[in-house]
């Protein structure tokens, strides 16, 4: 099973980077806005991915439910 | 006067922890004061709350945000007469989506683990009422999820306010 990031819907905070237990979700990019936020674009490596599911362990893993099946 | 052996259960607020706490706070505990122990957070809310002059706009308020744990946030009447009347009215935005609600009864909002949640911002109050901040984890956490508001209202909110505490960056 493929696992992929509805980057229309991702908020870009970033959060799935340290909570993925394969470390295999990565920052493809970071910007730093004016009041300070820090907004990351992810992706989420095919190689790395183990399928594991832990990105659907619970109802807001996701903040955004970003990721998505298939 | 000996000291009872249980003295040591019985825990009185102590503002000097934080000083820079705004809020009239009656209670608070977490894992640091007690080993074991959830964090809880108790304080008034008194009429005028929230609604200074520089909120008076939609999105103003307690910034959306998210815990690693799950949060219940009481909001208790204070009329014997009528327990379940808020005796004032409350903005609360849920989801990513910034669903609006407006709690004027007595009531528990559930907030599930990195749900998002706030603005939260007392908009009308006719009496005193009490706000319990029960945390399902050890220690406060909060995230911020701000980049969701539109600019304008972001723009206008001093967010040194309210940091992230206690959820790692990614590298």
């Amino acid at each position: 099973m493929a696992y992929k990031i509805n980057t229309k819907k991702c908020l870009k905070c970033g959060l799935c980077v340290t909570q993925c237990p394969e470390k295999a979700i990565v920052v493809d990019n970071k910007v730093t806005e004016s009041d300070g936020l820090t907004l990351y674009t992810t992706r989420i490596d095919p190689k790395k991915c183990t399928g594991c599911n832990e990105c659907f362990s619970f109802e807001w893993w996701c903040p955004a439910k970003a990721i998505i099946k298939g | 006067m000996a000291v009872k052996k249980y003295a040591k259960y019985i825990y009185e607020y102590d503002p000097k922890m934080f000083p820079r706490e705004r809020r009239p706070v009656m209670a608070y505990m977490d894992n640091n004061l007690a080993k074991g122990s959830n964090f809880y957070l108790i304080h008034w809310i008194l009429p005028g709350f929230g609604m200074q002059k520089e909120w008076e706009f939609k999105y103003a308020g307690h910034p959306p945000h998210i815990h690693k744990d799950a949060e219940l946030l009481f909001h208790i009447g204070t009329d014997p007469e009528n327990p379940m009347d808020l005796g004032a009215e409350v903005r609360m935005y849920l989801g990513p989506e910034l669903e609006e609600h407006t709690i004027t009864r007595t009531c528990c909002i559930w907030i599930p683990p990195n749900f998002i949640h706030s603005p939260w911002k007392p908009i009308s109050c006719r009496r005193p009422w009490i706000f319990m901040e029960f945390n399902q984890g050890p220690v406060h956490t909060e995230k911020s999820y701000r980049q969701i508001l539109p600019k304008e209202d972001r723009a206008r909110m001093d967010w040194s306010m309210w940091p992230d505490d206690k959820y790692e960056a990614p590298a």
